[in-house]
């Protein structure tokens, strides 16, 4: 675990997703601020212009990398024992992937 | 006033206990002072100190839940009953004296020294009053370790992270402008763990006695990794 630049990598990987969930935050809400009425179909389109697919799939890809480093730093404070620590990243690297393929499926779907 | 002291001698006690003593106290008598006047009534009571005034970094020991250094702490000061432990986070040798070996390795590894690749001239290397301004705030530390001893980070990972004492210390000599270490330093703290077990939690420059800021220290390592890396 001891490979170039993974310590500043992972640093500047927490900033930067940090920043873009919190820029996503302030857009995402405009939308519900700005919408006089909300609901399934002005929610449908919203989401299905391209724009905002790419954006929110942004979002949930860096806050998916977001997650992936506070839990690995916690995993690594707290959990001590090799083979204990091993098993649990493996499993939450498969989560975290699982719920990327679910999010791709869903903004798929999206016609 | 009423001081409880974590009493603990691995030779003869089981396990650790407080034991409560009732002190005079003058609104100038530090917390060493009282400590002394323990001592004086139980003479098997440990405790470490030396200089007295702030300077040597000795009686570093959590009072009231917050480390600090004995023999600057105002003891009228603090909120009754008095409650002395030993630093938490290193091994208990004996009361309130603590094994501070890991401490010092971690100091050590930071390579606490002007590393020069050129020839050292036979004079002085010479700074400008702005350069030297750069190493205030950071060659103050006295190596208490009331910092590294309040940190979480440094309590999980003692043997892996630096801790804030010896990060400061790796900071004051890449910010000496007569230093050409720079490159090595930090190859030396890249990694998760060294450098970056740190999560800003600010413990180390809330109890610092010399007022000096571990975690901006800190901050800057990590811009100059940055800077190096793009």
């Amino acid at each position: 675990m001891n490979g170039r630049g993974d310590g500043i990598r992972n640093w500047l990987i927490q900033r930067i997703s940090a920043i873009y969930i919190a820029l996503f935050t302030i857009y995402i809400g405009y939308f519900f601020l700005s919408t006089e009425l909300i609901n399934y179909q002005t929610w449908y389109g919203w989401v299905s212009q391209t724009i905002n697919k790419i954006l929110i799939s942004l979002f949930f890809f860096t806050l998916l990398m977001h997650a992936w480093v506070g839990i690995r730093d916690v995993v690594m404070d707290y959990v001590h024992n090799i083979t204990i620590r091993f098993i649990l990243l493996t499993a939450i690297i498969g989560l975290l992937a699982a719920m990327a393929i679910w999010l791709i499926l869903i903004v798929q779907g999206v016609r | 006033m009423r001081i409880s002291v974590y009493r603990y001698n691995p030779e003869t006690d089981a396990e650790p206990y407080m034991e409560t003593f009732d002190i005079e106290v003058s609104s100038e008598t530090m917390v060493r002072d009282a400590l002394l006047e323990i001592k004086e009534r139980d003479p098997t009571f440990t405790f470490r100190h030396s200089c007295g005034e702030g300077v040597c970094g000795s009686d570093a020991i959590n009072i009231n839940g917050s480390n600090g250094l004995g023999c600057v702490t105002k003891i009228a000061e603090l909120k009754e009953p008095v409650e002395i432990r030993p630093m938490p986070g290193m091994p208990i040798i004996r009361d309130l004296v603590v094994d501070m070996t890991q401490f010092f390795q971690q100091y050590r590894a930071v390579k606490p020294y002007i590393i020069r690749k050129d020839p050292v001239p036979e004079v002085e290397l010479k700074q400008t009053p702005e350069e030297r301004d750069k190493l205030d705030g950071l060659y103050e530390c006295i190596l208490c370790g009331c910092c590294s001893g309040s940190c979480p980070s440094y309590w999980w990972n003692p043997d892996k992270f630096r801790g804030p004492a010896a990060l400061l210390q790796s900071w004051r000599f890449l910010a000496d402008n007569r230093d050409q270490g720079t490159e090595e330093r930090l190859d030396e703290l890249d990694g998760p763990y060294k450098l970056f077990r740190c999560h800003t939690i600010m413990n180390c420059m809330d109890v610092c006695p010399k007022g000096l800021n571990p975690t901006k220290a800190i901050g800057h390592i990590k811009q100059l990794m940055l800077k190096n890396m793009v």
